[in-house]
């Protein structure tokens, strides 16, 4: 088909439903400038079209696989750190009562030298080396 | 198939008119936009594929790291219920 003769400066072409969906696959609307930028990366391409048909098959086979097992091992990735935060909040959950007994602690004498040395060592770690977990 | 899948398919695209004449015809032109959206696509999935690969890699990574923390974790917890029954012991002592 040839093109009919225009007297404006731009022509209208009707596109494939092909071209159309690979538009919608890349996100990017065919204006005039992006249609030239196609045409002119299709000139330099137009001796490779069943190559990059080829490739394009292989990569989306690729990307088809490598998202498959990214939802698997994210999946497994996701529930360990939900694990690893229950953990971490059960301790410091701990450790904040530790700390108020420890206060509490603080102004009580107690009566072997033992207990005292216990004592230090709780109220050291609890109070004098705290920190958030 | 809705009616609206058998309207014949009016999409179009609008190029100047010189570099029109210039490819000549209509079909060429065509196929000259689809091999250039071809390539653009192929750089596109290439772009996914590696941030596809990266992104298994940092949850690989965290796999194999988790563990380690979820135990130094769970021993810390198991520490500070034994500090907490020492506590309350120091507490319940009488004076």
């Amino acid at each position: 088909m040839q093109l009919r003769r225009s007297s404006g400066k731009s022509v209208s072409i009707p596109v494939s439903r092909e071209i159309i969906q690979l538009t919608r696959e890349l996100s990017i609307s065919l204006d005039m400038e992006a249609v030239q930028n196609a045409i002119r990366l299709g000139t330099e391409l137009l001796s490779q079209e069943s190559e990059l048909e080829h490739t394009l098959e292989k990569l989306e086979e690729t990307k088809k696989r490598l998202a498959s097992n990214f939802r698997r091992i994210a999946s497994q990735a996701l529930q360990l750190e939900s694990r690893c935060v229950g953990a971490r909040s059960q301790f410091a959950a701990v450790s904040r009562d530790n700390r108020v007994l420890a206060m509490h602690l603080c102004a009580r004498s107690l009566k072997s030298r033992r207990e005292e040395q216990l004592k230090e060592q709780l109220i050291q770690k609890y109070i004098m080396n705290y920190r958030n977990a | 198939m809705s009616a609206g899948d058998e309207r014949p398919f009016r999409h179009k695209v609008k190029i100047p008119r010189d570099l029109g004449e210039k490819i000549g015809s209509t079909e060429k032109i065509i196929r000259l936009i689809k091999v250039g959206l071809l390539s653009l696509r192929a750089t596109s999935l290439e772009r996914e594929i590696t941030d596809l690969t990266k992104r298994i890699g940092d949850s690989e990574k965290k796999i194999a790291e988790l563990p380690k923390e979820i135990d130094r974790f769970q021993q810390l917890l198991q520490d500070a219920v034994k500090d907490r029954k020492r506590l309350e012991k120091l507490l319940n002592e009488k004076r």
